[in-house]
């Protein structure tokens, strides 16, 4: 072909290309003014009566300013038509691909919360990376418009919050995909995060009153070893000590001896740095006072419940596990690398160390699953590297050369504890949200044919190493 | 007999064979065998893989056994011109339709993630622009442009399984071989349509610069390809074993990247790579075009570039009708796995047999050519410098 017959068609490809970008759909108004971005969803009810809440972030022409945010609610049949009434109601197409979390409201049944996140993910709203959270003591949509409060006037929003958590914290976390995938597995069961909103200068509730259960996030204040293990003697003895002076002592005295408590084992939470500033009403250091003072109800603290809901076995309802269960399920999470764990009044040498606190800098879990002598037996191998948060311990060589063994040795009991506190839990229960019976299902075939949940010995080994 | 500037080199040849092992088995294969196949899809594909690294063998073993001869030619040599035309008249059909489903599958991946609001037959337009133009090309051309190419493509794809490595949990790929041998491989037969890529490689036949690494590049850039695909068919149903209904034909690696990177604050850098990665979708959109137009050319004796502009013109006329790419799909399952089987084993054992033919008869042809020389030679001392031509190629052997 001669160069300028080639030139000829070139010019006239371009001006044909140039013809389709003139057919290109023009919109008089700019995307942001027709559309809204999701950031946060809620859902309540049930199958029949389903409500959204999604938290909008909305640009808005301002001089000077970004975004603004707001929350919009909407009933419907369905959740596809809940979706779709909250469209209409906003006279705007809300664009879910920057969704970050979706919230249940407190009590979603087991086969609507399925129902719900399967049409989100299958209909591409939800990607298969946001995290799904329950709120344990109020609805999504309550949920929401208070942490869309607290959202303006500070920085901690549920996205970030929820972010922070999964990559700095000792807590699980749950994606959607991540619940659906082990909800439709062998075992049956799936585990959600709690979160909830309470008030900075409310007495936080006991939450789950077992004995030898540290502290967790906000809930309950214990002033049992943070580690959460079963009481040592001279564990007990403090205690009863302790709870004899914080009856005694007024508010702030209690306040002070929370604030060294506020640190869990399970990890801290977003709501540390305000916690410490809380002020007001004493808090029981033993958990016996129960009741809530409310404090200002506009100021909100948003707050890791030291509790997951767990889904599955023969329960429409979600049960909440307490703070030990849920600290044994956060153990022989491989997600869960990182985050503050701490021991409290730790006896060495007849020497008391009020709080010990490290960082998880690594941490393996292996699991095995066999048949011994015709039972179903799953080894737990734990390795957990920690470096220690309290450097003033480091300074003295000579006694944390004693102390490193000792704190090792702590560490492993607790982890010990807390994992067979989480199977006890599970068998009592008999939900398998530590998906037991999945892992023989992939691993050992002849195992899972007559498995039984209740059955099955538990072997934990743990490893800890502290990093200097 | 091809002119040495027109041919392509090893390196090329790599970056083709590369291309053409991932490109159309990522985009939409993996999501395709999960929802038919199920958790054992990982094990289909594998075999299927080995199949198709065999007549990968097959194709270049006859790129290293063929004399400085187009396929073509070589074709219409060995079974005559009428019977070639049919032969290349099912070619060119055969590389038509993997173009139309490559090109489905692209139209479908960007309406479902990118351009919800757009209408597809406007960039349906551009695309099929891009294989008219590739079409009409030269192989050199196809050749330098993946070449410089390649090195952003691979970056990509590196970046992107990188992401999917460290957040996908592998354990839930397992058990394997619950649906049993016979279903998976009869499930994972019907995506024949998928596989016989390297069969598109009968255009390179007497075109390539041969060295003595030319075959065994060829061999890695297959095995690369293939373990690519399998890699991330692992990350795919290691995330979507027990849920694979929640799978759409958006899906790809993508989506799966994004997923693995683990913080949706963090935003959509997977879709900027990959932005870089899907240009070789389009280049090997554009190689099959070529191919098709190629295998055209010797059924309708017209212009090449008018040849391209009618395929194109059909390319886009057969997707405006046909919209919905999940017809398309589930035709060339339904309806041309076996088609596609026979001609995924049946091209590569043809052009053997053609160019170990053409091969010989060359051999033959100068070794008779050699021995009039050599007669010639004693004969007549004074007429070497006739024959001299002649000679120095007998010499030389």
């Amino acid at each position: 072909m001669k160069r300028s017959k080639k030139i000829l068609i070139y010019k006239l490809s371009c001006f044909l290309f140039a013809i389709v970008l003139l057919l290109l759909p023009q919109r008089a108004l700019p995307q942001s003014d027709i559309q809204v971005l999701a950031t946060v969803l809620g859902i309540d009810g049930t199958g029949g009566n389903v409500t959204v809440a999604a938290q909008l972030a909305v640009p808005v022409a301002q001089s000077g300013d970004g975004k603004a945010s707001t929350v919009a609610k909407a009933t419907g049949g369905s959740i596809s038509e809940a979706l779709e009434n909250l469209e209409i109601g906003m006279g705007r197409r809300v664009n879910f691909g920057h969704l970050s979390t979706v919230a249940a409201g407190k009590g979603m049944l087991l086969s609507d919360i399925k129902e719900f996140v399967s049409y989100l993910m299958s209909s591409g709203k939800v990607g298969p990376g946001a995290y799904l959270v329950y709120c344990s003591h109020s609805t999504a949509s309550e949920f929401i418009e208070q942490a869309q409060k607290m959202g303006e006037s500070s920085d901690a929003e549920l996205g970030n919050f929820i972010a922070y958590n999964k990559s700095g914290n000792h807590v699980t976390t749950a994606t959607a995909l991540k619940f659906l995938q082990t909800l439709h597995s062998t075992s049956g069961a799936a585990c959600l995060p709690c979160v909830q909103l309470e008030d900075e200068n409310s007495e936080s509730n006991p939450g789950d009153s077992s004995v030898g259960e540290g502290r967790g996030g906000a809930a309950s204040e214990k002033s049992q070893s943070g580690a959460g293990g079963l009481p040592t003697e001279s564990e007990k003895k403090q205690e009863e000590q302790k709870s004899e002076e914080a009856e005694k002592s007024d508010g702030s005295k209690g306040e002070s001896e929370n604030e060294s408590q506020a640190k869990s084992e399970s990890g801290g939470n977003s709501e540390n740095g305000s916690q410490q500033e809380s002020g007001g009403s004493g808090k029981s250091s033993d958990g016996k006072k129960s009741g809530k003072e409310t404090g200002t109800a506009e100021k909100k603290k948003l707050v890791a419940a030291d509790s997951i809901a767990v889904y599955g076995g023969d329960r429409e309802e979600p049960t909440v596990l307490n703070a030990l269960a849920t600290r044994g399920v956060v153990w022989q999470d491989t997600h869960s690398n990182y985050g503050l764990v701490e021991l409290r009044n730790v006896l060495i040498d007849g020497q008391t160390v009020p709080s010990v606190a490290a960082r998880l800098s690594g941490k393996s879990v292996k699991k095995s699953a066999k048949i011994v002598k015709g039972e179903n037996v799953l080894t737990y191998k734990i390795k957990v590297k920690l470096k220690l948060d309290d450097s003033h311990i480091c300074a003295n060589p000579g006694f944390f050369g004693l102390l490193k063994d000792k704190l090792e040795d702590e560490f492993e009991s607790v982890i010990r504890n807390n994992l067979a506190f989480a199977v006890q839990t599970s068998k009592e229960t008999g939900i398998d949200f530590l998906g037991i019976r999945e892992w023989f299902h992939k691993f050992c075939r002849k195992g899972a044919e007559n498995f039984d949940l209740s059955s099955v010995i538990v072997n934990i080994e743990t490893k800890v190493i502290i990093q200097t | 007999m091809v002119e040495t500037e027109k041919r392509i080199s090893t390196a090329q040849l790599f970056t083709v064979i590369f291309i053409l092992g991932m490109g159309l088995k990522i985009l939409m294969l993996p999501v395709l065998m999960l929802k038919v196949v199920g958790r054992d899809s990982v094990l289909g594909l594998a075999g299927m893989g080995v199949l198709e690294l065999l007549c990968l063998g097959a194709m270049l073993a006859a790129v290293m056994l063929s004399p400085e001869k187009s396929f073509f030619d070589m074709t219409v040599e060995l079974v005559g011109k009428a019977a070639a035309k049919i032969i290349f008249a099912f070619l060119s059909a055969f590389f038509f339709f993997k173009l139309l489903l490559l090109v489905g599958e692209v139209r479908v991946f960007f309406s479902e993630n990118l351009l919800q609001n757009f209408s597809s037959t406007v960039y349906s337009l551009p695309l099929c622009g891009l294989c008219v133009v590739m079409g009409m090309g030269t192989l050199r051309a196809i050749g330098r442009t993946s070449q410089f190419l390649f090195p952003f493509i691979a970056v990509a794809m590196l970046c992107l399984f990188v992401f999917i490595g460290m957040g996908v949990d592998y354990s839930e790929i397992f058990p394997l071989g619950d649906y049993g041998f016979k279903s998976t491989f009869t499930n994972s037969f019907k995506h024949s349509m998928w596989f016989g890529d390297y069969s598109s490689l009968v255009a390179v036949i007497g075109s390539v610069r041969r060295t003595k690494h030319t075959a065994t590049a060829g061999v890695i850039a297959g095995i690369i390809a293939s373990l690519t695909v399998i890699f991330y068919m692992l990350g795919l149903t290691a995330s979507f074993s027990n849920v694979c209904y929640l799978l759409r034909f958006g899906q790809n690696v993508t989506g799966m990247s994004h997923y693995a990177l683990g913080d949706v604050m963090q935003g959509r850098l997977d879709v900027m790579l990959f932005c870089m990665w899907i240009v070789s979708v389009l280049v090997e959109a554009g190689f099959y075009s070529f191919t098709t137009v190629s295998c055209l050319e010797k059924v309708i004796p017209v212009k090449k570039e008018l040849l391209s502009l009618s395929a194109g013109v059909l390319l886009f006329a057969v997707l405006l009708l046909w919209q919905s790419t999940s017809d398309l799909q589930a035709f060339a399952i339904n309806y041309f796995s076996v088609p596609a089987a026979v001609f995924q084993i049946a091209v590569p054992v043809f052009a053997i047999i053609v160019t170990a033919v053409a091969r010989r008869r060359e051999k033959k042809k100068r070794g008779k050519t050699c021995g009039e020389y050599r007669t010639l030679q004693t004969e007549t001392a004074n007429t070497q410098c006739d024959v001299k031509s002649e000679g120095a190629e007998c010499e030389a052997e």
